[in-house]
């Protein structure tokens, strides 16, 4: 049975109104944006009487050494209303009293604060200290919240939150962040040891389709390094299913980094589809003459005759057309291949349209 | 936020703002059920926060104890 969709804007309304998540019912379909908004009218209209005293222990905390403070507020103020008072806090101040607290106690308050009316208290601490909140988040699977403070962190402190994300972790949080520059500039320079360790967890736990739609947002450079990664380690399966769920642009950053032995392997691992028929209609004319010489050089013809086979017609004109532009020593070990009896169907009639053609 | 003088909606007088459209539009025994737990939770948060008052002023060493008094009471 499907199981209907639950924003985590309700199980984020759910918290501030203390109840569960189950008793805040008849808001499914309500667009997120919409529930965005209720959940900050309902924060406000739960702390508006307490402003004041809100400000006056923020002003309070001024007077204290940090350490006292610190030591004070874990001790007496629950994290909601320790929430209401860090938005009101002076930054700096806020930056010295991340360090007094302990990281559980920073973590049930972030999942307190207003993500909008703490963002320069949010951007004033040390991005480190970012990281060791958000490990703390990620471990309680708060993945709501680490998404809404995705757009008010500094681009230091994402880098920070990113280095401590599981892959898990990322394909939870990933589809619940509203995208903006920052995202964007943190997926295109995720770290090549990162991408390994992500793609390693994806493969081993066969999260491919939670995957997609990390997979669509990165940059075709880092496609590149995740689909070089899996050939380097001869993980052809999980490069046929990675390939599966990609766009064109993603599949030609693949081509782009597959030797011709590793689409020969690859390729029978496939599942057919347009993407990939578009893709491999547009190879080009390097890497049809790389396959071509792999096949005949290294004896490949299983693989070669798979791939000849199922090639659009298109492709497999173009095939024909390279193979008219072979070198001799190619061409020769074509014809060998064939009195060999190697030749598939498909090969068999572009060894001979192309023998015809060649001058 | 829109100040609220009046109204008959309980969960705009809940919530003393115009709720988002969206929300507005929903049957009233959902906007009805939203209002009482936003009075709930409202009432809860100012107990807790009176506690919390009480108990920081009882609890912190003598040396703050005049100055927290003073900012919190």
């Amino acid at each position: 049975m499907a199981t209907a969709h639950r924003s985590p804007q309700l199980g984020r309304i759910a918290r501030l109104l203390a109840v569960d998540v189950a008793d805040v019912h008849g808001l499914d379909g309500i667009d997120d944006d919409e529930l965005r908004a209720l959940h900050d009218l309902i924060g406000r209209a739960l702390f508006a009487d307490g402003q004041q005293r809100f400000a006056r222990v923020a002003g309070l905390s001024k007077m204290l050494p940090g350490r006292v403070a610190g030591k004070l507020a874990e001790k007496f103020l629950p994290p909601a209303l320790a929430a209401r008072v860090a938005e009101l806090l002076e930054p700096a101040k806020a930056r010295e009293l991340v360090t007094k607290v302990s990281v559980g106690y920073l973590a049930d308050l972030s999942l307190a604060l207003d993500p909008t009316r703490s963002k320069p208290v949010v951007q004033a601490i040390p991005p480190a200290r970012i990281g060791e909140v958000a490990r703390e988040l990620f471990a309680r699977r708060e993945y709501a919240t680490m998404a809404e403070f995705a757009g008010t962190v500094t681009l230091e402190a994402l880098f920070a939150a990113l280095e401590v994300a599981s892959a898990r972790d990322l394909l939870e949080v990933v589809p619940l962040i509203a995208w903006n520059d920052n995202i964007d500039k943190v997926i295109a320079d995720i770290p090549a040891a990162k991408i390994d360790e992500i793609l390693s967890e994806i493969v081993a736990e066969e999260l491919w389709d939670q995957a997609s739609y990390l997979i669509e947002k990165l940059h075709p450079a880092a496609i590149g390094t995740v689909a070089r990664g899996l050939f380097d380690r001869g993980a052809y399966a999980a490069m046929a299913d990675f390939a599966g769920i990609v766009n064109p642009e993603a599949l030609f950053a693949v081509l782009d980094v597959a030797t011709a032995r590793d689409l020969l392997v690859i390729i029978p691992l496939l599942e057919w589809n347009d993407v990939l028929a578009q893709v491999v209609a547009d190879v080009p004319a390097e890497k049809i003459d790389a396959v071509l010489r792999e096949v005949v050089t290294e004896d490949l013809w299983d693989e070669g005759n798979y791939l000849l086979d199922h090639l659009p017609p298109a492709a497999r004109d173009r095939a024909i057309e390279r193979a008219c532009d072979v070198p001799d020593d190619v061409f020769d070990a074509l014809r060998r291949a064939g009195e060999a009896g190697r030749h598939g169907p498909a090969a068999a009639e572009l060894f001979a349209q192309a023998e015809r053609a060649r001058p | 936020m829109r100040p609220m003088p009046e109204t008959s909606d309980p969960l705009a007088a809940a919530l003393r703002s115009e709720p988002p459209a969206a929300i507005a539009a929903l049957p009233e025994d959902v906007r009805t059920r939203l209002a009482e737990q936003i009075r709930s939770a409202r009432h809860r948060q100012a107990t807790v926060v009176d506690d919390a008052v009480r108990t920081a002023v009882k609890g912190v060493p003598l040396p703050v104890r005049g100055i927290v008094r003073k900012a919190l009471l």
